[in-house]
């Protein structure tokens, strides 16, 4: 018998815009020993049904309908106190940011004890023997001193710690496990999967891993249901559905992921047309049929599932199981960069004043060269100052040290004393298009002011313009009459995206633009940036702590590592080895949504120390796998150069590339190649 | 902690400085010359003349000023021009019978606002939460000579179960004391209560929509351990600096409450104060109001940081 049984699951929340179904009809079972990874994209329903299959009846729960049996129990039917035993003793959950699901009030070991407490009825001192051992068993080493700790004393990940060593502490037999990596750095992301996979190991916990990432679901997973508005769409092994996907919105989800050795000259990334539809627009038929394809007019009415393979079933009229998601090829962009420099930023270096009187040096001499009509990726993780530098270029921060030389023009620091040309050729596209559009002015209003203040327009001008800007990303001429919150998330994006190429800019300064959106609009902005890129050949720097993004997208990348750049070189180089140790686990730290992927486990160890950037030596090597010890401690690490990168550390070139070559696996099938 | 409230004594001591400026400054400015109310309308020049230097008010404002700091800082407040005692004497019984009234209301209002803030969060939106809701804010709609002057209406003169008046003296018994100062704490608590509900409400409302409390209840734990240990600490917090506030509110409420009861504290005296130009009483009574203001405010702070070990690290 599975441990988990869930038929026909639909929950109905109320809003004041009336009842909203958020899970529809949802069935599935789970083994004792399974990993069920459940896919879906912001409003699949994913956390709903995280929370339905616990029983849990979340504020603003109108009806839940179905059944969930858990090892014989039926939750829906439990009461409170029935539920209460075993929530936390036999089904675990770990959230999503642990800094909101953790109380802010208690010390971090205490809410590991307290739930020992509560199921085990053992007296304080077994109870923190027990939150001990689960400290450690989630490798947070000093347990005793972080079970002191509150929440907001530790980092991203060793909060995540916390929480899995909560829902670890009483040996579960089912961990549900929501976005638990989400806005974690890359590195800290990596180190928590393998941290999940060896607990599954030892515990044989079943699991379900709900996300909006496919790579890392394929990561975890044995099998992957794919979430669409609410309801299952399909449902098999996770080879079956990665290599063979059935439904068409699953083989539109992996169409829209850049693959490894995928770049912009190789191939265009697709992405999905529509959004999700409304919930009065939710007709009898099929759940996609609005979005598909291949729609036809048997899909007015709703399919039932249908097999395709061993344990692989999908709910389309229209099963393709034997067609793999046929690699776009053809060129994407054919903008090509061009010998002379658009931007030349020199050895700027920032400081953020601090409480305590020391500085943060948030960038220290960091140089970035843009040459036209190219591409420029600034990787790295939080912290690792790559938005601070793009504000002192931008003029949005002061530097204390280094020029910004634009156009052949060494800039004032300052966006205020910068001349209204360079601020028409200079524009930038933040991170949360919510908060950079005014949210009482139109869609039009907006764009207008912007015009009409870079350039002093007429009226008439200025409205042919917006209309214009508008057409160029995409968007209806109708749309510049909304208002913000009446448009999506991706659209307010290309509205932001519009603001920016308005004034038809040299440089645009892109500061993480796909991070808040959902990957099925994520490529389409991609697309659109380069598309734009080959209208205008105008170039970009983009920050994005997403690597198989900005190895597709960029020209050229450049790593930073606490504030320092400790790599650059042609984007394609970096499939080939050597690469600077940082660079190697940050990639390795991506997962690849092609199964069987060979990916080299590069871990590192400990986390970014503020105190690092002090150290004499490279400012990497305490947490560096490849340190030579005394040496990268004490001296400060040279430029190493290869014909088409160069990168800071001890290593020469030949001696890392035999190194990292040595090691077992390499860091995916193109490096591979590359090394061999 | 310790360098916290060390800090906030010193800030504590400059906002009291300033405040006794500003006081000073404004009974300056007042109309009406102290002299002449002392002597009356028919003194002759001369006799002012020499009450003026006896008093100091001859000498230059700073100089006035600089000696009645000097003599505040040493607990001489100075002598009440219209009882021709020392202030301190006058004041303390007074200080002390408004400091009865005043706690009483707080230590009524601050549990109750809190518990009931509580169960209408817990129980949002039900006709609990409605009737509880609509009842405070009914009364806290109200001023205090309304709600009293009500309450006097019912308890006193229909329902004769508690006098319409509050005194203070060696001859009443504590039973009677107590049954005396019933209709003023209500009277002057009814408002306080109802912002201190309202805010304890919104507050613990946000806490119990938290991601954390959402997480501690899957963790299995009991509902009344979730209220107590991950509810109520950060729930509390907001509302500290709305009970400090509603003791400076309470300031306000005084004069009024004391004067339709007939109790002789604080407010009644500063009303009495005020009608008399007795300038040293009137300095030392805003005085204290500033200085107990700004410790209850203190003292909220420091509660938070308690509370909330988040407070202040960012």
């Amino acid at each position: 018998m599975p441990l988990l049984e869930v038929a026909h699951l639909s929950v109905d929340y109320q809003t004041t815009r009336g009842r909203v179904r958020a899970v529809n009809d949802v069935t599935f079972a789970l083994e004792r020993d399974e990993v069920l990874g459940i896919v879906g994209e912001s409003g699949s329903g994913k956390s709903t049904l995280a929370q339905a299959v616990m029983g849990y009846r979340a504020q603003g729960t109108a009806a839940t309908e179905g059944s969930v049996s858990f090892d014989g129990t039926l939750l829906l039917q439990c009461r409170p106190t029935e539920l209460r035993r075993i929530w936390g003793r036999r089904i675990a959950m770990v959230h999503q940011n642990p800094l909101a699901s953790l109380t802010p009030t208690m010390p971090v070991g205490d809410q590991v004890i307290e739930t020992v407490r509560q199921h085990r009825g053992i007296d304080a001192v077994a109870a923190r023997a027990v939150m001990l051992r689960s400290l450690t068993a989630v490798n947070l080493p000093d347990a005793a001193r972080i079970a002191k700790r509150y929440p907001h004393e530790l980092s991203g990940g060793q909060r995540q710690r916390i929480m899995i060593a909560i829902a670890l502490s009483l040996e579960p037999d089912l961990m549900i496990l929501d976005e638990p990596t989400t806005n974690l750095d890359a590195t800290t992301e990596a180190v928590i999967l393998d941290l999940l996979e060896e607990i599954k190991g030892r515990l044989g916990a079943a699991m379900i891993y709900i996300s909006h990432n496919l790579r890392v679901i394929a990561r975890i997973a044995t099998r992957v249901a794919v979430m669409y508005a609410g309801e299952l769409v399909e449902s098999g092994p996770v080879d079956g559905i990665l290599r063979a996907p059935a439904h068409p919105y699953t083989r539109a989800l992996l169409a829209c992921l850049p693959r490894s050795g995928m770049t912009k000259r190789t191939a265009s990334l697709q992405w999905i047309e529509g959004e999700l539809p409304a919930q009065h627009l939710r007709g009898q038929g099929c759940i996609f049929y609005s979005r598909c394809s291949a729609r036809t007019e048997r899909c007015q009415i709703a399919p039932e599932w249908a097999p395709v393979a061993a344990g692989h079933s999908v709910r389309c009229w229209y099963p393709q199981a034997a067609s793999a998601v046929a690699a776009i090829t053809g060129a994407a962009t054919v903008g090509l960069p061009s010998a002379d420099v658009v931007l030349e930023a020199r050895d700027l270096a920032k400081n953020f004043g601090h409480r305590r009187g020391a500085a943060v040096r948030a960038v220290s001499d960091a140089s970035l060269r843009v040459p036209r009509g190219s591409i420029v990726g600034l990787v790295g993780e939080s912290g690792s100052g790559k938005s601070t530098l793009l504000r002192c270029i931008a003029g949005l921060e002061d530097p204390d040290r280094g020029t910004v030389r634009f156009l052949g023009v060494d800039l004032p620091a300052s966006v205020g004393k910068r001349d209204k040309a360079v601020l028409r050729s200079m524009q930038m596209v933040f991170q949360d298009p919510e908060s950079t559009l005014n949210p009482a002015h139109s869609v039009g209003i907006s764009l207008r002011r912007h015009i009409q203040a870079m350039q002093g327009l007429s009226a008439t001008d200025a409205q042919r313009c917006v209309e214009k800007a508008l057409q160029q990303v995409r968007l209806d001429p109708g749309y510049q009459h909304r208002l913000p919150r009446e448009l999506s998330g991706g659209e307010k994006q290309r509205v932001a995206i519009a603001r920016a190429f308005l004034s038809a800019p040299e440089l645009v300064l892109c500061d993480e633009p796909l991070s808040s959106l959902d990957v099925s609009v994520q490529s389409a902005i991609c697309r659109l940036f380069l598309d734009l890129q080959g209208d205008d050949h105008s170039s970009y720097v983009f920050v994005s702590h997403d690597l198989s993004i900005v190895r597709y997208m960029a020209d050229s990348i450049v790593v930073m590592y606490l504030g320092e750049v400790v790599e650059e070189g042609s984007a394609e180089s970096f499939d080939r080895l050597p690469l600077h140790p940082y660079t190697e686990a940050l990639f390795s730290a991506t997962p690849d949504v092609d199964p069987g992927a060979i990916s080299k486990r590069v871990r590192l160890q400990g986390q970014v120390s503020e105190a690092d950037k002090s150290r004499p030596g490279c400012i990497f090597s305490p947490r560096c796998h490849l340190t030579k010890g005394p040496e990268c401690d004490a001296i400060a690490p040279p430029w190493q150069e290869t014909s088409e990168r160069r990168y800071r550390c001890h290593w020469a070139p030949e001696e890392l590339r035999a190194l990292q070559a040595a090691s077992p696996g390499a860091i995916g099938a193109t490096a591979l190649a590359g090394a061999s | 902690m310790l360098r916290f409230v060390l800090r906030r004594l010193g800030l504590l001591a400059l906002t009291l400085f300033a405040v006794s400026v500003l006081i000073f400054s404004i009974t300056q400015i007042l109309p009406g010359d102290v002299a002449t109310m002392i002597l009356g309308m028919q003194a002759t020049p001369q006799d002012l003349a020499t009450l003026r230097s006896q008093l100091g008010l001859d000498q230059p404002a700073i100089v006035q000023y600089g000696k009645w700091l000097g003599g505040v800082l040493q607990g001489d407040l100075g002598v009440s021009t219209r009882f021709q005692r020392p202030v301190t004497e006058v004041l303390a019984p007074a200080l002390r019978n408004s400091a009865v009234l005043a706690s009483a209301g707080i230590l009524f209002a601050a549990p109750l606002g809190l518990a009931l803030g509580l169960i209408c969060a817990l129980r949002r939106n039900s006709p609990l939460d409605y009737a509880i809701s609509s009842v405070t804010i009914f009364a806290a709609a109200m001023p205090e000579f309304v709600t009293g002057g009500l309450m006097i209406i019912v308890f006193s003169t229909w329902l004769g179960w508690l006098p319409p008046f509050a005194g203070t003296g060696s001859a009443r018994t504590l039973a009677q004391s107590v049954s005396e100062l019933i209709l003023p704490v209500l009277a002057l608590s009814l408002v306080i209560l109802a912002y201190i509900l309202r805010m304890m409400r919104a507050s613990a409302a946000e806490v119990l929509d938290s991601s954390f409390v959402k997480a501690a209840l899957l963790k299995g734990l009991d509902r009344r351990r979730v209220i107590a240990f991950h509810v109520l600490p950060v729930a509390i917090g907001p509302t500290l600096s709305v009970i400090a506030l509603s003791i400076g509110w309470m300031a306000g409420g005084l004069v009024i409450v004391e004067s339709l009861f007939g109790y002789p504290g604080l407010g009644r005296l500063l009303v009495f104060v005020i009608r008399n130009r007795d300038i040293p009483l009137l300095q030392s009574i805003a005085l204290i109001i500033a200085a107990v203001y700004a410790m209850a405010n203190l003292c909220a702070d420091i509660g938070q940081r308690m509370l909330d070990p988040r407070v202040g690290t960012k």
